[in-house]
């Protein structure tokens, strides 16, 4: 099968409709950059699987499936994309794309004639497409400059027949949910197998317990002897006897604290009802008495004073207006001889000495008033600290009085909770500390021997505890030998699930393995025609990884030609690769090879080689479609194509015409030179 | 080796008309409906860098009447030197420069051709492919089936027909 036409319009750079049939042997097409080359070969393969691969990154939210269709100025005459085919056995068949999807031809039907779907890629359409058609951008990208990992998976898929990811990603599945199954086993053994140790542990104990009991019968009558209406069955007994266990501690325990109180009040009371304490009382008692005593003559003599300051008082204005007097005097002196004051005539001497007189009364009045005033404060003084005084003594006589008072209430209470706890002195004494410790004593005796009936009582419980356990461990080790086994079963579950997805894997890597060792010889005979380097004539490969395979191209002694080569020698090492996998596809009836200006970047010596390749390729009947930009290369392309009889050739040249898009211009045919232009010298 | 001869069985293979020149043993013609050519075989990498222009001026003289009636293939025209002397550095890259001179025909000289294969790849830009393979289109499932023969019937279907999972599982749990 071969491609036998593009028809398009409104599509990349075409706007009006262009109907270009295609040669069976080879087609050269040609124009200068613009022309429509590139949209050509975008034509064929956006009719082929729908989309177009080149350009896959975006750029501003925007990528190349936003401009497949016309958006140049001016309205497109249609919008649709047609790619014919013809088989081999002369039968045609197209898919037509518009911008609401396929509408004519069947995309399955398509499909089906152009690949053999059975051995084919999953994305067959898509790999057709990248193994078809090269354009300059992909010669180095999908070969040399790929990394290694996705040049294996490159040709894993483009070779096809391999495709297992779906038979392996069931098998992984499938693994992954037995060895759920085996961590849920295992967690169910791990239970099992702590609840055996834990029933291990519960019955040595009660083995222990069981042991070491003494007479049953024993204990029972000490136990219904120690406590208060014993109830009748044994296990009802145990708890009865743990309770006034209890009991019996908390009231043990009380009975130390009063017996640590009695004896604290005992020694306090002793010290207090001494004949220094009688006498101290007195003293104070005595004291108290004198200082009540002193207080009314205090008092008595306190208002006398007072009533003296207040008679003084009422003459101070007397002595104040003598005094007022007597500066009125000074300051006025005689007038005309005269007292200034009652105006009778007066010698200045005398004036003088009754002004002297008037000072000296005054301030003989002053002192006295003075010595009042602070004589009855004293007084006043005196008879407040002594109250304060017997305020204090009062207060210490009291406390004094009242101790022992206090000491023998707090021994009566103390007295009187002993009583409680069952110690009570003899009819007619009164209780000592000496009673406390043989009591005492005497309660932690009833304890031991309760602890101890209670520990016979309980160990004799035991022994029906021991049956239970040992009933439950037989079981728990059933249900462990029970898991064990199914957790073997399904860890044999997971090791063959684990088995399948590895033998896929495998398969699947030996797979492309051969393919690549039978595809070898090709890659390197191109390589060789090729002939990129002078030193370097053999290209290998390495493939290495088991999980993740990787699949480097080699020259020389294992070097790398990414990096060793020229970007032009790359590219010859790249059409290599490519060529020899598009030459090689079991599954791919397509029999056209699309190159998009492959000679980019190449001199002209080895876009000689390059030519001669293709010429070789046709010669294998392969339709090869080449674009190139260059005139004399598209002569020669059409010269060295071999066209034939029955596989002519084709050039057609392209041509962008402002307002118009791409345009076809001259198509011309090239028919074959059956001529013999040799003969014998 | 005789080179003239493996030439010619080489040439002849790949479908071309070969003629031996009256009087020149070392030298073939070959021709077909798109290319046509000599091949020179010299017993020096040195004679093939004195002789080579002289060599290729003579044929085309020789050939010049008939060419000028055989415009579609008047440009396809090849001239190959071979010899199986094993050539100095200087002498490598003298032959290379023949090669990247394209006046006249388009030149092919090569030297150290000790084998068959050697011959071979010295005519390749002549010869169609030779490693054309085709790779076989094998049943790869029953080659996965048959290393998965340790799975039963059941569970071979199960993954690679029915690819329900949970059948899968149920199946590799069952066969215990």
């Amino acid at each position: 099968m071969r491609l036998s036409s593009v028809k398009a319009a409104g599509f990349r750079g075409i706007q009006q409709k262009i109907d270009i049939q295609f040669a069976k042997g080879f087609v050269v097409i040609c124009g200068r950059n613009g022309s429509g080359k590139s949209t050509i070969c975008d034509a064929i393969e956006f009719a082929i699987c729908g989309l177009l691969q080149k350009h896959g990154d975006s750029s501003g939210g925007e990528t190349i499936s936003d401009y497949v269709w016309w958006r140049g100025t001016g309205q497109a005459a249609a919008k649709f994309v047609t790619v014919g085919f013809v088989t081999d056995d002369g039968r045609e068949l197209s898919i037509t794309r518009t911008p609401d999807g396929t509408n004519g031809g069947d995309e399955d039907a398509l499909r089906r004639e152009l690949c053999n779907v059975s051995i084919a890629p999953s994305d067959c359409l898509r790999q057709l497409c990248s193994t078809s058609l090269f354009r300059d951008d992909d010669i180095t990208q999908l070969s040399v400059d790929m990394p290694e990992s996705e040049r294996f998976a490159f040709v894993k898929d483009a070779l096809g027949g391999a495709d297992f990811g779906v038979f392996e990603n069931t098998a992984k599945r499938a693994h992954e949910l037995v060895r759920a199954r085996v961590d849920l086993h295992e967690g169910e053994y791990e239970r099992e197998r702590q609840r055996v140790t834990s029933l291990r542990t519960e019955l040595s104990q009660a083995s222990i317990q069981v042991s070491t009991q003494r007479d049953i019968a024993e204990a029972e009558e000490s136990v219904r002897r120690i406590i208060r209406n014993p109830p009748v069955d044994a296990s009802n007994l145990v708890e009865a006897a743990r309770t006034e266990l209890v009991k019996l501690m908390a009231q043990s325990g009380s009975l130390i604290k009063l017996r640590m109180a009695f004896e604290s009040l005992s020694g306090r009371l002793s010290a207090i009802e001494t004949p220094a304490h009688n006498e101290l009382e007195q003293a104070l008692s005595r004291e108290v008495e004198g200082l009540r005593d002193r207080i009314p003559g205090v008092e008595r003599r306190n208002a006398e004073l007072s009533r003296e300051l207040a008679q003084k008082e009422e003459l101070g204005a007397l002595y104040a207006s003598l005094a007022q007097l007597h500066e009125h005097g000074i300051r006025v002196g005689l007038l005309d001889q005269s007292c200034p004051l009652c105006g009778s005539k007066i010698r200045n001497e005398t004036f003088q000495e009754h002004l002297a007189e008037i000072k000296r009364i005054v301030e003989a009045k002053s002192q006295e008033l003075g010595r009042l005033v602070t004589d009855n404060a004293r007084a006043n003084e005196e008879l407040r600290m002594l109250r304060v005084e017997l305020n204090r003594k009062e207060n210490e006589l009291k406390t004094v009085s009242e101790e022992a008072e206090l000491v023998r209430n707090e021994l009566r209470k103390t007295t009187r909770e002993a009583a409680e706890l069952g110690l009570s002195p003899l009819q007619g004494e009164s209780l000592t500390a000496s009673a406390f410790p043989a009591a005492i004593e005497a309660r932690q005796r009833v304890l031991s021997q309760l602890e101890a009936s209670i520990a016979t009582l309980e160990a004799s419980l035991y022994v029906e505890r021991m049956a239970v356990i040992q009933h439950d461990l037989e079981i728990a080790q059933n249900k462990v030998v029970e898991i064990s086994d199914r957790l073997t079963a399904t860890k044999k579950s997971a090791e063959r699930a684990k088995e399948a997805v590895d033998v896929i894997r495998r398969v699947s890597g030996e797979i492309v393995d051969d393919r690549l060792a039978e595809l070898a010889p090709l890659l390197g005979e191109l390589f060789l025609r090729l002939r990129p380097h002078v030193d370097w004539n053999d290209l290998s490969y390495i493939l290495r990884g088991d999980v993740r395979r990787f699949l480097r191209l080699a020259v020389g002694d294992n070097l790398n030609p990414r990096f060793m080569f020229s970007s032009g020698q790359r590219r010859a090492v790249g059409l290599a690769f490519l060529l020899a996998v598009h030459m090689s596809r079991p599954w791919c009836r397509l029999r056209s090879l699309i190159l998009d200006d492959p000679v980019q970047h190449i001199d002209d010596y080895r876009a000689l080689h390059l030519v001669e390749v293709l010429s070789s390729i046709r010669q294998s009947g392969r339709q090869v479609i080449c674009t190139v930009e260059d005139a004399a290369l598209a002569d020669l392309l059409c010269r060295r194509l071999r066209s034939s009889r029955d596989n002519e050739g084709m050039l057609i040249q392209l041509k962008y015409s402002v307002g118009e898009g791409v345009k076809l211009g001259d198509v011309k045919e090239i028919h074959t030179a059956p001529d013999l232009v040799l003969r014998s010298a | 080796m005789n080179l003239v001869e493996e030439s010619r069985s080489i040439l002849r293979k790949a479908g071309y008309r070969v003629l031996q020149p009256h009087q020149s043993p070392s030298v073939l013609y070959f021709e077909d409906e798109s290319v046509y050519g000599f091949v020179s075989v010299f017993p020096t990498t040195e004679e093939i860098i004195a002789n080579w222009k002289e060599e290729q001026d003579g044929f085309l003289k020789l050939h010049v009447e008939s060419l000028r009636t055989a415009t579609g293939k008047a440009w396809n025209a090849y001239s190959i030197f071979l010899t199986e002397a094993r050539p100095s550095p200087e002498s490598q890259a003298e032959l290379l420069a023949i090669e990247e001179d394209f006046r006249g025909t388009r030149k092919v000289a090569r030297s150290h051709l000790k084998t068959s294969d050697d011959v071979h790849r010295a005519l390749f830009p002549v010869l169609p492919i030779g490693n054309l393979v085709t790779l076989q289109a094998e049943d790869l499932r029953s080659r996965l089936r048959q290393r998965l023969g340790f799975l039963n019937d059941k569970e071979i279907a199960a993954l690679l027909e029915s690819g329900d999972v949970e059948h899968l599982v149920s199946l590799f749990l069952e066969n215990k």
